[in-house]
Parts: C-alpha cells; sequence; structure tokens
C-alpha cells in the first residue's frame, strides 16, 4: 500500500488534478461564474449595456405576483414536462426490451432509434413542421385517409403543447441506450431462478426486469424532468410561443426578456424561479428514490 | 532499455523541437518593407455589420470597393453577420455590443432602434452631418426616413434604405377571376370583395386565399388611429379609428374566409403562399421584389396600399438606421463609411440589382431605378408605386419607443385572437392598451 505522504501520491494527486483541471475551470468560468453573476442581477435593473441599478426583491416581487406570464409559462411548461416525461420513459422502455431480444439486424435498429438523438434540434423542429403541416402534413394526409379531418396542431391553441409533447418522442433514443444497457446488466441467473419457479414472461419483467432497472429508470427520470423544464429551441423557431401564449415556455420567455426586451435582470430572476423549480422536483425524485429505486447488492430495510 | 526505442521522453523532444521551431519561422518577416511601404501609414480599418444573406452581401460588395477607392486611407470592412433578418441578428448585435466588440457601424433593425438609442449605443451624428455636408447630402434623404433616425431632436443614423409597404398581387389570378388590379383608388372594400373572389376551396381545404393579413400598424395608421400618443406615454390602440382597423383586418380572415388563419399560416408563411401562386395578394415591402423575382409561374405586380375606411393611406416604413457606435476607436472613419453606403452612389451600387428600396428622392428619379425591368412584372408599377406613396407623404416609421420590442411582442401575440376570431376587435384593442400602458408604466 502506497502511503498517503509518499512521492508517487503526491504526483498521483497533482495528476488528478491536472487532469481535470480543464473541466474545473470550465465548470468555474462557465458555470458558476455566470451563477454568481446572475444572483446578482437578479436583484438589478440591467439591461446589459448600462451599469446594473440595484432594485432589491422588485424583480422577484414582480415575477411572482404581478406578472401574469410568468404563470402561464411555469404551467406551460410543468404540463409539458409531467406528461412528456412518463411518455418519454414508457415508450423508450417498450422499444429497449423490444431491441434487447436476439433479433437479425439489432444493431440497425438500435442505430436506426438512436439517430434522431444525434440530429440538430433545428432541423428537427422544421421536420416536425411539416409532420403537423394542417393540409399537406404527414399525419393529416394519413388521417385523411380515413376521412379524419385532422386538427391545426401547431396553429390551434388547443393542440399546439400536445403537438410539443407528440414531438418530444423524437428524443427516445438516448434513452433507450441507456436502458438496453441496464437491461443488459440484469444477471441471467435471476431469470433462470423465476423460470424454475414456474413463473412466467410477465412476473419475470415485473419481479425480475423492473426492480433491476429501476436505477436507470431513476437516472433517465431526473435527465428528463430536467431537459423537459429546460425546452427552448422547438417553441422558438415552431410556434413562438403562440398561439395565445400556448408554447410559452419559462426559457422562451426568459429569453424574451433578456435579448427582445432588455431586462436581464428580470430574465435572471425567472433563471433562478426555474432553477429552484428543477431542484425542487429533482429532490422530490431523489426523495421518493428510496421507496422504489433498488440498487443490487444494497440491502436495505423498510 | 533499447538504444532505439521511441520512449515518450524521445516523443516530447521531438514534438517540442517542431513547435519551437514552427513558432520562430512564424516571427521572422516576410521581406523587410522598403521605404516608401513604410513612410504609408496603415489604413484605419472600419467595420460594417448587416443581418447579411447571400443576396445582400453580393450586394455590398461593390459598395466597398468603390469606398476603398475613394478613401484608400481608411479600410472599409463588410462583416455580415450571417443571421439573417430576424432576433438572432438582434442577440447577437446586443452581444457584441456588451462585449465591447461591436463593429464602428451597423445597422438597426425594426423595433430595437428606440430601445438602444436609449442605452447611449449610437453616436449623435448631427455634427457630422454638419461637417461633411458633401458626402451626407441630406437634403436629399425623404422626409419620412430622416424623421426616423431622429430621437428627441437628435440624428443617430442615417437611412441606408427604407421600404414603404405596398401590395404584391398576382395578376393572373385577378385576370382568371375578371377583377380589376388593385390601384391607387382600391379601398378596403375592394380588397374584402376581391379577396373574397379570388379564395378557392377544395373540400375541406382552402387552395387558394385570396389576400394576406393586411400590416396591423399600416393598416391601423390608414384609418387614423395611432399606436402611441405623441411622447410615447399612453396606448391609443382603443380608439374608434384604431378597432375599425382592427375589425377589417378580422373580417378578412373570421368573416370572409380569404385570408389565412393562424393553422394555415402554420403550415407555410405568407411570402411562401403567394410565391406557390396560391395567394391572390400579400402585405410586403419593395425589397420583396428579391424573393419575388424568382417566380416563373406567373404575371406578379405592385400596387399602393389601399384606401381605408377614412380614404387615405399611410404605409409602414421599414427603415435601414445605418448608425456609429458609441464604443468606436475611430467615429469620424466610421461616419464617412456610413455617409457613403447611404449616399445616393453607395445606394445606387446596391440597390440597382433590385432589392431594398432607397431612402433618396434623387435615387428614385433615375433610370436605372424607373426603368428596372422585372421580367414576370405586369407593369412597370414596381418602380414607381412605392416612390409615389414616399412623395405623397403617405410613408411613416414607427416613433421610437424605449420599450418598442416589447410592445410589438405584446400586439402581434394579441393579434392571435384577432386571427382566430376567439376576440371581438373592441376587446382586444381594449385588452392590449391595458397590457402596453402597463409596459410603458
Amino acid at each position: 500500500m502506497i502511503p498517503p505522504s509518499s512521492p508517487m501520491r503526491r504526483r498521483e494527486e497533482r495528476d488528478g488534478w491536472l487532469f481535470a483541471s480543464p473541466w474545473l475551470l470550465g465548470f468555474l468560468l462557465f458555470t458558476v461564474g455566470p451563477m454568481i453573476a446572475s444572483a446578482f442581477f437578479a436583484f438589478t435593473e440591467y439591461d446589459v449595456l448600462t451599469q446594473p441599478k440595484w432594485v432589491g426583491w422588485a424583480n422577484f416581487d414582480k415575477a411572482l405576483t404581478d406578472d401574469p406570464k410568468v404563470g402561464q409559462a411555469l404551467k406551460v411548461t410543468s404540463i409539458y414536462a409531467v406528461v412528456s416525461v412518463p411518455l418519454q420513459i414508457l415508450l423508450g422502455l417498450c422499444v429497449a426490451l423490444l431491441l434487447n431480444t436476439r433479433i437479425r439486424g439489432l444493431q440497425f435498429y438500435r442505430t436506426v432509434y438512436y439517430l434522431p438523438s444525434v440530429l440538430s434540434g433545428v432541423a428537427v423542429a422544421l421536420l416536425w413542421r411539416w409532420i403537423y403541416a394542417p393540409n399537406f402534413g404527414l399525419i393529416n394526409s394519413f388521417l385523411a385517409r380515413f376521412d379524419i379531418v385532422g386538427p391545426g396542431w401547431l396553429g390551434d391553441k388547443d393542440w399546439a403543447l400536445t403537438s410539443m409533447i407528440g414531438m418530444s418522442l423524437w428524443h427516445v433514443g438516448g434513452g433507450i441506450v441507456i436502458y438496453l444497457a441496464g437491461l443488459q446488466g440484469v444477471p441471467s441467473e435471476l431469470y433462470e431462478a423465476v423460470r424454475v419457479d414456474g413463473a412466467g414472461r410477465g412476473a419475470a419483467f415485473w419481479h425480475i426486469t423492473l426492480p433491476m432497472i429501476t436505477p436507470v429508470l431513476f437516472y433517465n427520470l431526473v435527465i428528463g424532468i430536467i431537459t423537459a423544464l429546460q425546452i427552448f429551441t422547438q417553441a422558438l423557431i415552431m410556434t413562438n410561443g403562440g398561439p395565445h401564449e400556448a408554447t410559452l415556455f419559462i426559457v422562451l420567455y426568459l429569453y424574451r426578456n433578456a435579448f427582445q426586451f432588455f431586462k436581464m435582470g428580470y430574465a435572471s430572476v425567472l433563471a433562478w424561479i426555474l432553477f429552484g423549480y428543477i431542484l425542487i422536483l429533482t429532490l422530490l425524485v431523489y426523495r421518493s428514490s428510496g421507496f422504489w429505486v433498488f440498487y443490487a447488492g444494497e440491502l436495505k430495510s423498510r | 532499455m533499447s538504444k532505439g526505442k521511441f520512449t515518450r521522453r524521445t516523443f516530447l523532444q521531438m514534438t517540442g523541437l517542431g513547435v519551437s521551431t514552427g513558432l520562430l519561422a512564424a516571427c521572422v518577416p516576410v521581406a523587410a518593407p522598403s521605404a516608401e511601404e513604410a513612410a504609408m501609414p496603415e489604413p484605419v480599418t472600419v467595420t460594417f455589420m448587416v443581418p447579411g444573406s447571400t443576396n445582400e452581401d453580393a450586394d455590398f460588395a461593390p459598395v466597398f470597393e468603390e469606398f476603398n477607392n475613394r478613401y484608400p486611407e481608411i479600410d472599409g470592412q463588410y462583416t455580415p453577420a450571417g443571421t439573417g433578418y430576424g432576433q438572432a441578428y438582434n442577440d447577437k448585435l446586443l452581444t457584441m455590443l456588451s462585449g465591447g466588440t461591436a463593429p464602428d457601424t451597423f445597422k438597426t433593425l425594426f423595433g430595437y432602434f428606440g430601445s438602444l438609442a436609449e442605452k447611449n449605443v449610437y453616436v449623435p451624428l448631427d455634427d457630422y452631418a454638419a461637417q461633411h455636408p458633401d458626402e451626407t447630402v441630406f437634403d436629399d434623404f425623404f422626409d419620412a426616413h430622416v424623421n426616423a433616425c431622429i430621437i428627441k431632436g437628435q440624428l443617430l443614423a442615417l437611412p441606408n434604405d427604407g421600404a414603404p409597404e405596398g401590395i404584391w398581387y398576382n395578376a393572373d389570378l385577378y385576370d382568371a377571376a375578371g377583377l380589376p388590379y388593385p390601384d391607387w383608388d382600391t379601398t378596403w372594400s375592394d380588397m374584402s370583395a376581391a379577396g373574397t373572389a379570388l379564395t378557392q376551396v377544395d373540400g375541406s381545404i382552402t387552395t387558394h386565399y385570396g389576400i394576406g393579413h393586411p400590416n396591423w400598424l399600416g393598416t391601423i395608421w390608414s384609418n387614423g388611429g395611432e399606436i402611441l400618443n405623441e411622447d410615447g406615454t399612453q396606448c391609443l390602440l382603443d380608439s374608434d379609428e384604431a378597432i375599425e382597423a382592427l375589425e377589417w383586418m378580422q373580417s378578412l380572415v373570421v368573416d370572409d374566409g380569404s385570408a389565412p388563419g393562424p393553422e394555415a399560416l402554420s403550415e407555410i408563411g405568407m411570402f411562401d403562399r403567394f410565391t406557390s401562386g396560391t395567394l391572390g395578394s400579400f402585405w410586403c415591402v419593395r425589397g420583396c421584389l428579391g424573393g419575388l423575382r424568382s417566380i416563373e409561374d406567373f404575371q406578379f405586380d405592385a400596387a399602393p396600399l389601399p384606401l381605408s375606411n377614412s380614404g387615405s393611406r399611410l404605409t409602414r416604413l421599414l427603415i435601414g438606421w445605418t448608425s456609429i457606435w458609441s464604443g468606436s476607436k475611430v467615429p469620424d472613419e466610421a461616419y464617412l463609411l456610413a455617409a457613403w453606403i447611404c449616399s445616393p452612389e453607395g445606394q445606387r451600387l446596391r440597390i440597382s440589382r433590385g432589392y431594398a428600396h432607397p431612402s433618396r428622392k434623387s435615387l428614385v428619379e433615375q433610370d436605372w431605378y424607373k426603368n428596372y425591368e422585372c421580367e414576370r412584372c405586369n407593369s412597370h408599377a414596381v418602380n414607381n408605386v412605392f416612390p409615389e406613396m414616399l412623395l405623397r407623404g403617405e410613408g411613416r416609421a414607427w416613433p421610437a419607443h424605449p420599450n418598442e420590442s416589447e410592445i410589438v411582442q405584446a400586439i402581434t401575440t394579441g393579434l392571435d385572437s384577432l386571427w382566430d376570431g376567439s376576440k371581438p376587435a373592441a376587446q382586444l384593442a381594449t385588452d392590449l392598451t391595458a397590457e402596453i400602458n402597463g409596459i410603458i408604466g
């Protein structure tokens, strides 16, 4: 064993910091630094071009009590997250289960499902605009074959958010890869054991597969919530928050305040509100994980 | 360790040697300057930024070539933002301004001139214009263009161009329907009737819309309405004139079904509908000709805006505000560049290719402008309708306001209710007035 104060240990420690330093520097300069600046600007009236003016809690007061658009943006964002994240998890898991079998061309299918995840957000948004086009779009053209007149999708205030949620399923490929890794990590002897006990496929899935991949589900849930609450590009390109602010997501509203209205201080408050919201939801999910996430090798008394 | 082995140390030594050699080589001057070259001062670099597009880049190339010939002591550099005419340009400009890296001269887009002026981004140009009367040729600008560049009595930009809005119509569709082309006497009622006559429906799908969305600003102004009072402290959208204008706009979509609603527009925009031959007419500036020239399947033409119910018209101008950044280290040279870009000759070099609308009275009188040949145009109206509206005093730019981008956003969002009929025009006007008064604070 190498003693803690030996030259080799010290050199290893130094090398460790050295190798980690690019990320650390980036984190400090481009994440922590802007967060500290944003915390300061939240208490100021700041237009980026002139000196910030201290206004105390006024920006928070306005955002929390006097700006109905904040409520609307949080409502829209929350609905999007609450519906799209479970759907993404469900669909991702289903596809991963299908891909976790020994079929011909498996690599091809995996690639096909993952491919959408690596496409640029702007290109995908433009593609979906065509898919959702009311008269000539893919979906309504298909519905027309059955004499069904499809809705206006993005142009209809009652359907615009639903359309965005539907579009979010395009990105399940990233989750599928993680589910697949989780599924393949389930020990085969567990399946053999339940088979010996006479359990069918459903029981094996419910009692073996699902508990064993709960850490993966937990990870995808947390990441999914964080990603969903930060949706921006699709709304900016496809609907610009409309119609009737039906797709006014909180980050889009934040962006407008910062870059369109020159209200960087107020935008900072919105950023901190979003941060707090994400933090609370993430902590709740973490808290709940004790009841439903199972780590192999971990013995817990309930 | 064997002698010939390529070790990590050898690799590092060789890499270090290579890098050092490269650095030393880079430091060696190519050749010593001659005495004559050494005596010549380096030209002062002045940068100019516009949103930029393939068309725009080609248009500006001769402008800068000629400027650099005329002013060898200045190196005028055209630096297109490459963002297109949208919010991305404003984002880039704002980032550069806040980072202290803004170009010496640049264009400002609609909705931001008043906001940026409030933040002292622009150098006042009155003294420069007085010092350089020959370069500025101030009296040659259209009044409406100059007025749009003055805030609180200070000239903060020179108008590089400024497009009034007119009607572009599909002449083939009008001919097929036996309708007279829109002209100087055409009224809102005439446009409504033509819109209805030109609309074609196939089952549940409207294949051809007769008319596009009228521009809200020009329509309200045409009817005698205003968005804000003179000093910008109160919203006047709830006036009878403004409400009547909004009602007419709404009737086209909701009552007549002759203009595309929000759902149809989410599919294909007004400009693309027109170029595809499925829109009878639409509101657009003269610069739209740049895109419309690609039309091959039908004849089209331009017409003045229709007369409102009050019998008048007032077209919105999109000004090409060309300003000097207050942080520029070379404002004198920057002014010469800005003045050149906005000069009659500078504009001619750019606009003679067919885009944009000059801000100069003298240019619209010149043959190249009056006789511009547009292959698919039905007449020469594209060359005289737009300047004629300006000369008649029927053009006006949005009055600069510190909150203009927020006001414009509120109105464009509010118009969703107008186009889908979810709010009567009067209710919308009342709601918007309250919202905008809240913004103005």
